[in-house]
């Protein structure tokens, strides 16, 4: 069967539907995992890539599952008609006013500091329904080469303040799983558009206009969106690619002694910042496809077809830092160890550097005088 | 040189001006330039941010011709004829972008 949806109203997903799937086999999430030697609790630990007691050091592998369920790409449309298979729970969040960030509430936890923006979380508990992630990437990177891949990233940056990287190697950073939404969809654009061609050189320079239509296509594969407010696109971007084939089947084992945020964009909303991204390239496709020296598009309509989901969650170390009254915000993707985060500049150095061009400019600027006879 | 402290004035507001806009050119300049090495190719991020190539290129395009413009009147000590080298030169410089538009 070919699901399809004509992309032709300005906002399609407008409407609020209510696509949730109500879980006829709610899971427990609980995290607790009792050491089998003395009792204590034992936590996921990256660079084991195994459970260990926080206590007597014992350690345990986590339960192999089959990875296939990760990688299973679930029908959009046929989740949006309430006949998916896909599990929700219910669960209880913090809250973030700040940021907007939903992070799953621990009881023993006595930290009420947002990991996402560092602003204080007033103890603001709901429960809220939340999609099941079907897979996730497992923390490998330990919190110690966190630091030392901050550490390097911080040293490169141009124009910072001497001495910054210093306060930021002070800082702990938290081991959070963000929710992230990944897209396929098969696209089919019908463009009227013209094909400029261009003649002549200065003041006879022409062009020729050409009315076109045409038909472009384009297969989309694992577009990822954040499925969470508090990370942006940017930092989204930055700490890309990730490795989606290494992807386990989500276990609680691997969230033991981490946190994890709770999606706060849905489904339809992600799928939404995913056509965006796709209307962009098909935009260039049509260019491509029209040709000539200059484009012009007039209208287009996309088809998007055979559109399916994952839910995912990804291993994010962050830390925030000091510099005068400012906070920074640093991300390392637990994964690859890439680094991006919030930079200060200094701005005597930026003054500097501006002298500088400024007397560059100037040199030109003596230059070009000279070659017009001084 | 016609009017000499005319000169001197709007010479050392054209410094100013231009020194003070370039320290948020050099921040653009940077993050463009951090992008272009941490951003995924197909990033919406990194497209936005690779402008901040182009604005340097149109502040020192921008600076250059404002000094040449002072050097002209130095050395003819003339603002008139000055103007009119500027204006040659902006011709120049709009026919250079043109042609490099349509490419």
């Amino acid at each position: 069967m070919t699901e399809q949806i004509t992309d032709t109203s300005p906002t399609p997903w407008g409407r609020k539907r209510k696509a949730v799937q109500k879980a006829s086999d709610a899971q427990s999430d609980n995290r607790h995992f009792p050491c089998s030697n003395c009792g204590a609790d034992l936590r996921y630990h990256p660079g084991e890539q195994k459970m260990i007691c926080t206590h007597c050091g014992a350690k345990q592998d986590v339960p192999h599952v089959d990875d296939a369920a990760a990688q299973v790409e679930h029908s959009y449309l046929d989740f949006l008609k309430n006949d998916s298979q896909m599990a929700e729970i219910e669960v209880q969040s913090l809250n973030c006013n700040t940021c907007g960030a939903s992070v799953e509430f621990n009881p023993d936890e006595h930290s009420r500091l947002c990991p996402f923006c560092d602003s204080a979380i007033v103890a603001d508990v709901s429960t809220q329904r939340k999609i099941v992630p079907q897979g996730l990437l497992p923390f490998s990177v330990m919190e110690k080469q966190a630091h030392d891949h901050m550490k390097t990233w911080l040293v490169a940056r141009w124009f910072a303040p001497n001495g910054f990287e210093s306060q930021a190697a002070k800082e702990h950073f938290s081991g959070i799983y963000v929710p992230i939404w990944t897209y396929d969809s098969a696209t089919t654009t019908h463009y009227v558009g013209e094909r400029g061609t261009t003649t002549g050189t200065g003041k006879n320079r022409r062009t020729r206009w050409r009315s076109v239509s045409g038909t472009v296509q384009r297969g989309f594969d694992d577009v990822l969106v954040s499925g969470t407010k508090s990370v942006s696109a940017e930092f989204k971007d930055a700490l890309g690619p990730w490795p989606l084939r290494d992807l386990e089947t989500y276990q609680t084992e691997f969230l033991a002694g981490l946190r994890a945020e709770n999606h706060t964009i849905g489904l339809e909303d992600g799928f939404y910042n995913a056509q965006s991204f796709m209307r962009v390239v098909i935009t260039g496709d049509i260019r491509r496809d029209i040709g000539g020296q200059r484009q012009r598009i007039h209208s287009s309509q996309t088809r998007f077809d055979n559109q399916t989901f994952k839910h995912l969650l990804l291993p994010v170390w962050i830390t925030h830092y000091s510099l005068g009254k400012n906070r920074y915000r640093l991300n390392v993707n637990g994964r690859t160890g890439k680094v991006y985060g919030q930079r200060p500049f200094s701005k005597l150095k930026l003054l500097g550097a501006s002298f500088v061009m400024t007397l560059a400019a100037m040199g030109i600027g003596l230059l070009l005088s000279l070659a017009s006879g001084g | 040189m016609d009017a000499p402290v005319q000169f001197a004035v709007l010479s050392i507001i054209s410094f100013v001006i231009i020194l003070v806009s370039g320290i948020g050119i050099i921040r653009s300049l940077t993050l463009a330039l951090e992008a272009k090495y941490e951003f995924s190719g197909d990033s919406l991020t990194k497209r936005s941010r690779l402008k901040g190539f182009l604005l340097f290129g149109f502040w020192l395009l921008a600076a250059s011709v404002n000094w040449s413009f002072f050097f002209d009147w130095y050395f003819t000590g003339s603002s008139a004829q000055a103007f009119e080298r500027l204006a040659d030169r902006a011709y120049i410089i709009i026919l250079i972008l043109d042609a490099m538009s349509s490419d």
